[in-house]
């Protein structure tokens, strides 16, 4: 007698679900009436294929796991359901007639949270569940806790990064997605004088919340170190002074700081270490705008030249992270051709309107943005 | 055989252990044939993996005469060994009769 290839039996959960894998009818039943005698719902499967179909269908609170089952073992079972995204934060325990230490110490390598050695003991069983499930609400309220603060630093941050419609004058497009709720890249843009704006794009090292609790530093060390009267080299000097006092551990940032008069036609480029802005010319020419600097937060001392552009109307200009450069996955570039694509797509996009161009820059370059690796920040301005 | 024994040992009730001695003797019965499947054709890993499966739902029962049994000749077929495999087959067809018998009897 089986419980035949993919039949399954299920109680209404109460207390939680509880998946068992195993193919001995035997033991499935007295687990599944130990089980509901304490308010548990189960489901049950009688081999490990079975068994991760349904856990990644049903998502069931705990997985009791056999280990010496025809076909795939529970070892194998164990391997799969923590490889799936779907599956490996439910916890396994392994119930097993199998004595020895190896044995255990394999499953508990597996990720398995508990090993249990079979004659089943009802009292043995239930409480260790119950141990396990408890544990798990602890750490699922943990995570909810700090998911709530991440969304809360994600809120303050967006607020902090200016939209088009705020400066409209300023004349920018801006994408900016980040790969967690609160993203190490940053950008600002501010009035810089009379006719004046400046536009500025920052990376910052890792991808931690500490990384953009720093976006807010930058934020408003912009805000107290810009003006008409303070060139942009000298701003960077004090982000420099300021951050290579907080970061440690090789921790730093990369920036560029564009500022534009367009009275005066006359654009001013600062870069810290970061990759090159793009200059698209009314005509339709692209070119890398190549300033020197060093990176921010790592030396006390360090060097920018400044470089000054003359602009005309109709012209534009790119700011980017390389997160932009570098896109992973099936077809992953180098950075050299990261700035060509990207240049080909400022090209391409040169007959829309800058925010539209923006975007359709980074839908051609990033078609699937489930997948990056990386933030990713593209800021364009229309002189 | 004292079943309702038994069902307290494990924390049954004795309606729920007899459900679940039937169904043991049943898959028992089934595990048993392979178990003479795989000795007759000298097959070693058939042998572990039908003994496995008798051990475990017997030792969770309690029916312990079987799983010493079934323990012994899991652990003799993993070290390549099928001496005693036949009488012991023999004593858990015995066993699951006596088991069979006395659910019937009560």
């Amino acid at each position: 007698m089986t419980i035949g290839p993919m039949e399954t039996r299920e109680t209404m959960p109460g207390k939680g679900t509880i998946l068992i894998v195993d193919d001995h009818p035997v033991n499935v039943k007295l687990l599944e009436k130990i089980l509901k005698s304490a308010g548990y719902g189960t489901l049950a499967a009688e081999n490990g294929p079975d068994g991760r179909s349904l856990a990644a269908l049903r998502l069931p609170d705990l997985i009791l796991l056999d280990i010496m089952m025809p076909g795939e073992s529970g070892f194998e079972s164990c391997e799969l359901l923590k490889k799936d995204p779907r599956t490996a934060h439910i916890p396994i325990v392994f119930l097993s007639a199998k004595t020895d230490t190896e044995s255990k110490v394999t499953g508990l390598k597996l990720g398995a949270v508990d090993y249990m050695t079979k004659p089943f003991d009802k009292t043995e069983v239930l409480a260790r569940v119950g141990r396990h499930l408890e544990t798990r609400d602890s750490y699922r309220g943990i995570i909810e806790l700090q998911a709530a603060k991440l969304k809360q630093v994600h809120e303050a941050q967006q607020a902090i990064l200016p939209q088009p419609v705020e400066f409209p004058e300023a004349l920018f497009g801006v994408s900016y997605t980040p790969i967690i709720e609160a993203g190490g890249d940053f950008y600002d843009v501010f009035p810089a004088g009379e006719g004046a704006f400046g536009y500025f794009a920052a990376d910052f090292s890792g991808h931690d919340i500490r990384a953009s609790y720093n976006t807010f530093a930058l934020k408003a060390l912009i805000s107290q170190n810009t003006g008409p009267q303070i060139p942009p080299a000298e701003t960077m000097q004090v982000i420099n002074r300021v951050f290579s006092s907080l970061m440690k551990n090789g921790e730093h940032l990369t920036g560029v700081y564009a500022r534009l008069d367009r009275r005066a036609s006359e654009l001013t480029v600062v870069n810290a270490g970061h990759p090159p802005m793009l200059y698209l010319t009314a005509g339709g020419e692209i070119r890398p705008l190549a300033a020197e600097g060093d990176i921010l937060g790592v030396f006390d001392d360090v060097l920018f030249e400044p470089l000054r552009v003359n602009v005309s109307g109709g012209d534009r200009f790119f700011l980017f992270t390389d997160g932009l450069l570098e896109v992973f996955g099936e077809d992953p570039r180098s950075r050299e051709e990261g700035i060509d694509a990207l240049m080909a797509c400022c090209v391409e996009t040169r007959d829309l309107p800058i925010g539209r161009a923006v975007n359709e820059i980074v839908s051609l370059i990033c078609p699937d943005r489930s997948r990056l690796q990386d933030d990713i920040l593209l800021l364009g301005v229309e002189v | 055989m004292n079943f309702n024994e038994m069902a307290e040992h494990i924390g049954l009730d004795e309606q729920d252990f007899r459900e679940m001695a039937e169904l043991f003797v049943s898959v028992g019965v089934t595990d048993l044939d392979k178990l003479r499947d795989a000795y007759a054709q000298r097959n070693c890993q058939g042998v572990v993996m039908s003994a496995h499966s008798l051990k475990g739902a017997s030792a969770n029962l309690g029916f312990n005469d079987i799983y010493e049994i079934a323990k012994r000749v899991e652990a003799d077929a993993r070290a390549q060994k099928l001496d005693g495999a036949d009488e012991a087959i023999g004593k858990i067809a015995q066993k699951l009769t006596s088991i069979s018998a006395a659910l019937e009897k009560h």
